[in-house]
């Protein structure tokens, strides 16, 4: 029976043509005394998507990437991500594939009191070696140059030796992607990436975003409350509204008017 | 003319809360209970005006015969402080490295087992509450007179000091990093040792200054009950009478102490 609908699963990627690298259906979730945080969510997103996912406060949008890398456990649902069943992973292969997602949260939360190159090190975390892995002085000749690498693709590797607590937080935010890409992701999530930058910084930071995942041909999920970036920086719009996803579809079918409706 | 409150737009709150809570019957009764006990204590504690007054002639006396300090035997001395400092610096030291991986298996969210957690919880607790000098006796009656068994107290002294504030520096570090290299795949070694460990570490290096002054001040002591050091000596210049080498002894101490503190100042505005 099981084995059936994988087939199916496979067989309707065929048809597309195209790679789906993440598809929910039916997830749910609720938190003791919370009530319903997701309700039924069905979705999918093909290879080299850049999605927008809007909604208001306490909608459920944090929740649902969470569950995505099973930082929260769901209660319900099948979640595929790049092609492996996350909800029934055991703990080593689930660290496998969250070290092929690059989770961009609202603050950077770099280690404070390490250098810049040091964080991005950390990035490589699960490609094996252990403790090489925990200071740049231990790290590898290859490695360090990898992350000098990644700095150049954010514009800072003139900070490789400034410690991550001394930095502005556009800075801080372009380290923390610099992180995210030493893991060579397939997949990028990113939870209001630039909520707390200042509209400038903020453009800068979602175009280098959207340039990182056009060359390095990345798909990317991105959270916000500014309809203006969801509307600019993707190709597919989804919008949650107490759990439940309110919209999802192409990007040029909507105007900013359509999206004010669900936060009323 | 209004008043200020009015001025400001303030409303007159009639269920303001008063500044100060009437006790209720039954924490009055244990106040009572508890001064009651403090004033009884009074009398326990051989408080006495009487005697510090008769004592004072005594202690001026006990002062006279010290001065001027004899320095005949500062080489022995000398050799005898430095080995208190080696024992107080080694079992500091020691006790730290130790420290540091209990820690790590008595703090809530690094802990690979609850068992693991409960069991050093209560090593830490158990090293902490029992005195140095009741360790430095049961260590004299093991491992015989001598330095080995005063650093083996301050050891376990150490222990007891910095297993506690080390787990608990690492229960307080901010989440954020952690929750950031647990999505990137990592182990908990690899967030312990990456990111843990580094925002912990101005509070490691604080505790640890505090150990090591603190080991210093109680190995002075130690050899009072025969666990090596100074200690030793001052007790037999005392038996001797011999108050102007003691007085030597106490000088010194105060030196060393008062050296180790000041290293230990110059350190932490380094670092922090
Ligand atoms: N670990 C948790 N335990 C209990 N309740 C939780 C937990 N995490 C989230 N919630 C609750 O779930 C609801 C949805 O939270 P979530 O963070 O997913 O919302 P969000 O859409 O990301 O909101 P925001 O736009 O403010 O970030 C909130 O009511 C929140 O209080
Ligand atoms: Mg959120």
């Amino acid at each position: 029976m099981l084995l059936q609908s994988e087939t199916t699963y496979i067989d309707s990627d065929m048809i597309s043509g195209e790679e789906i690298h993440l598809a929910v259906s039916s997830l749910a979730k609720s938190f003791d005394g919370r009530g319903v945080i997701l309700d039924d969510v069905s979705f999918s997103i093909k290879k080299g998507d850049a999605v927008a996912l809007i909604g208001g406060n306490g909608s459920g949008k944090s929740t649902l990437l969470r569950c995505c890398l099973r930082l929260v456990e769901p209660d319900r649902g099948e979640i595929s991500l790049l092609g492996m069943p996350v909800t029934s992973l055991r703990r080593s292969p689930l660290r496998a594939l969250r070290s092929r997602v690059g989770l961009i949260f609202q603050r950077h939360n770099l280690v404070p009191r390490l250098t810049v190159l040091s964080n991005v090190i950390h990035g490589s975390m699960n490609s094996g070696w252990g403790f090489r892995r925990w200071r740049q002085g231990f790290a590898p000749a290859e490695i360090r140059e990898q992350a000098i690498g990644c700095l150049e693709k954010v514009g800072l590797p003139h900070l490789a030796n400034s410690r991550a607590d001394q930095l502005s937080g556009g800075e801080s935010q372009r380290v923390a992607i610099a992180r995210a890409l030493m893991q060579k992701p397939d997949f990028i999530m990113a939870d209001e990436p630039v909520a707390s930058l200042d509209p400038k910084v903020g453009r800068e930071v979602m175009d280098l975003f959207v340039n990182l995942i056009k060359t390095e041909n990345i798909t990317f999920l991105f959270v916000s409350h500014d309809l203006e970036h969801a509307l600019t920086y993707s190709n597919r719009l989804m919008a949650m509204k107490d759990g439940v996803l309110h919209l999802n579809g192409e990007t040029k079918d909507y105007q900013t008017a359509d999206l004010h409706e669900i936060y009323g | 003319m209004k008043s200020t409150a009015e001025l400001s737009g303030i409303q007159n709150y009639k269920n303001l809360p008063n500044r100060f809570e009437l006790p209720s019957a039954w924490k009055f009764f244990l106040y009572f209970l508890g001064i009651c006990f403090f004033i009884y204590s009074l009398s326990g504690s051989g408080l006495s005006g009487g005697d510090l007054v008769r004592g004072v002639p005594n202690m001026a006396r006990l002062v006279g015969e010290m001065t001027p300090p004899e320095f005949s035997r500062i080489r022995s001395i000398s050799l005898a402080m430095l080995q208190t400092f080696q024992m107080a610096l080694v079992g500091a030291t020691i006790g730290i490295i130790i420290s540091f991986f209990l820690a790590v298996l008595a703090s809530r969210r690094n802990s690979p087992h609850p068992a693991l957690y409960y069991s050093t919880r209560f090593i830490i607790a158990f090293c902490r509450s029992v005195p140095d000098l009741v360790w430095a006796v049961l260590f004299v009656a093991s491992v015989g007179l001598g330095v080995f068994a005063g650093t083996l107290t301050i050891i376990i002294d150490t222990i007891g000091f910095c297993g506690r504030f080390f787990a608990e520096a690492m229960e307080e570090v901010d989440q954020g990093p952690e929750e950031a290299l647990q999505t990137i795949g990592a182990t908990r070694l690899d967030i312990v040792m990456s990111a843990v460990v580094p925002a912990a570490m101005p509070s490691f290096v604080n505790s640890s200054l505090f150990a090591i002054e603190k080991a210093v001040r109680s190995s002075v002591v130690l050899g009072l009950v025969g666990a090596g050091g100074i200690g030793i000596e001052l007790k037999v210049a005392m038996d001797m009478f011999e108050y102007q080498t003691a007085a030597t002894i106490i000088l010194s101490i105060f030196l060393l102490v008062i050296a180790v503190e000041q290293f230990s100042i110059t350190i932490r505005s380094r670092f922090m």
